[in-house]
């Protein structure tokens, strides 16, 4: 996973927002992830085409932050789902 | 104790009829006929009931659930409700007009299982000839109608050596997942333990070519791996501990922290439909009995392990050690822990090949 990665959320993986706990969730086979509000922004990007340079962007112009920031949130998080078998790179 | 969360899935065992009688089946050996099942409108009731308590995901199972001639029904209900719908199958007897209408009913995930990587092992196993075939061929259809697919594989002695062409299988049909499991033993599995239990020599040669594949196909397929328990240090976190994230429903309609749960003596479980799954939730006997860390006994009261694994599986813990509360047997902390390693590995020399098939 690095700034060129364009992750994509994986076949039959859904967004959900879970009424009883309050947060918007990301559900796969076996899979339920809690999404906080950056998670929830960033996943709503991946849409296997754009960067991770190209989301992190699009994130900083939207919430008037620093960009490298973003960067490294959006890198991690990215990564988290991959491991988590929900997202390709 | 603190309150608990609200429950993430629920396993709605449908039936347990099927065509196929593997011999590690996780339905009870007491197996319930087509009579005792609940009807549409039951199950109807469970998924609004389940929606409302927090149920994030279910998983229609059974038995094989697509017996039922209800099931696309509950499946788009499920969908509409806002679950996440998954279908546990033996898919022998999925075809192309009922992949598409459960596709169009909103089903986002299919887990069908397979026996091993060639057919005459998996129908020897399943005891259903042509199954295998069939499976490949449903397994195909089901990413076609665009719809997630995971590969279910149960290992043991008999198909372990398949293992590297069951993860080739899996790559070939495009899955998005593949769930190794190796056989858990209770039910059915127990009374065929001897001829199913793997050597420790196999299970190692397997748990080098899962840690390999899995780096080397991140990218491509999940590999999900569940251990052989005998052969563990640790226990595993059964169910995801007693009562914290998962309901069982049975074809006639009881709740069960587990499928496994009602070998266990004393537990009574409740109806659903009779009395309110929010109640049996959380305010139940069943679900309350080793939920958490208050029930537990030496070496688990102590153990900095005890929210991680919950002590184990209190099934393995009744039909190993003869009691729900003891430490599972296969934590290398049990009194008996050296004893079910030797067991295991005297039970995977035993000269024996026949299976006892799960039958009603």
């Amino acid at each position: 996973m690095d700034q060129s990665s364009i992750p994509a959320l994986r076949r039959g993986i859904r967004r959900h927002f879970d009424s009883t706990r309050g947060a918007h969730v990301l559900l796969g086979p076996e899979r339920v992830v809690v999404l906080d509000e950056i998670a929830f922004e960033i996943v709503a990007l991946l849409d296997g085409k754009r960067s991770i340079t190209e989301i992190s962007k699009a994130l900083a112009i939207k919430f008037e932050a620093d960009a490298r920031e973003v960067e490294s949130d959006v890198t991690e998080f990215a990564r988290e789902l991959v491991e988590k078998g929900l997202a390709t790179e | 104790m603190t309150k608990p969360g609200a429950p993430l899935a629920l396993v709605a065992e449908l039936t347990h009829r099927c065509p196929l009688q593997c011999p590690y089946c996780s339905n009870p050996l007491e197996l319930l006929k087509a009579g005792a099942e609940r009807d549409t409108a039951f199950w109807l009731g469970i998924i609004d009931e389940a929606a409302a308590l927090g149920v994030l995901q279910i998983h229609f199972s059974g038995g094989e659930p697509v017996l039922r001639p209800d099931l696309v029904t509950l499946v788009a209900h499920a969908t509409a409700s806002g679950l996440y719908a998954n279908l546990i199958t033996s898919a022998v007897t999925l075809d192309e007009p009922k992949l598409r209408a459960l596709a169009q009913a909103g089903l986002a995930h299919v887990q069908v299982s397979f026996q091993g990587a060639v057919a005459t092992t998996a129908d020897r196993i399943g005891n259903y000839r042509g199954g295998h075939n069939k499976k490949l061929q449903a397994a195909k259809l089901v990413t076609q109608a665009g719809m997630s697919l995971t590969v279910n594989a149960v290992v043991h002695r008999q198909n372990l050596q398949e293992l590297p062409a069951i993860i080739d299988m899996a790559l070939a049909l495009d899955a998005d997942r593949l769930e190794i499991a190796h056989v858990q033993y209770h039910g059915w599995a127990l009374k065929n333990r001897r001829a199913l239990m793997p050597d420790r020599h196999a299970f190692e040669a397997a748990d080098k070519i899962v840690t390999q594949k899995r780096q080397e196909l991140q990218d491509k397929m999940v590999i999900d791996y569940v251990v052989p328990d005998y052969y563990a240090k640790a226990p595993k976190t059964c169910m995801g501990g007693w009562g914290q994230k998962t309901l069982n429903i049975t074809p006639d309609g009881r709740v069960l922290p587990c499928h496994a749960a009602e070998t266990i003596p004393g537990l009574t479980f409740d109806r659903a439909g009779e009395t309110s799954l929010k109640k049996i939730w959380f305010e139940s006997a069943d679900f309350n009995a080793f939920r958490g860390t208050a029930w537990m006994r030496e070496p688990c009261a102590s153990c900095d392990m005890k929210t991680i694994d919950f002590g184990g599986c209190r099934c393995q813990a009744l039909s190993l050690a003869g009691d729900p509360r003891a430490t599972d047997p296969v934590c290398h902390l049990s009194p008996l822990h050296q004893k079910i390693l030797e067991m295991a590995e005297s039970e995977s020399q035993a000269d024996v090949r026949e299976f006892v098939y799960r039958r009603i």
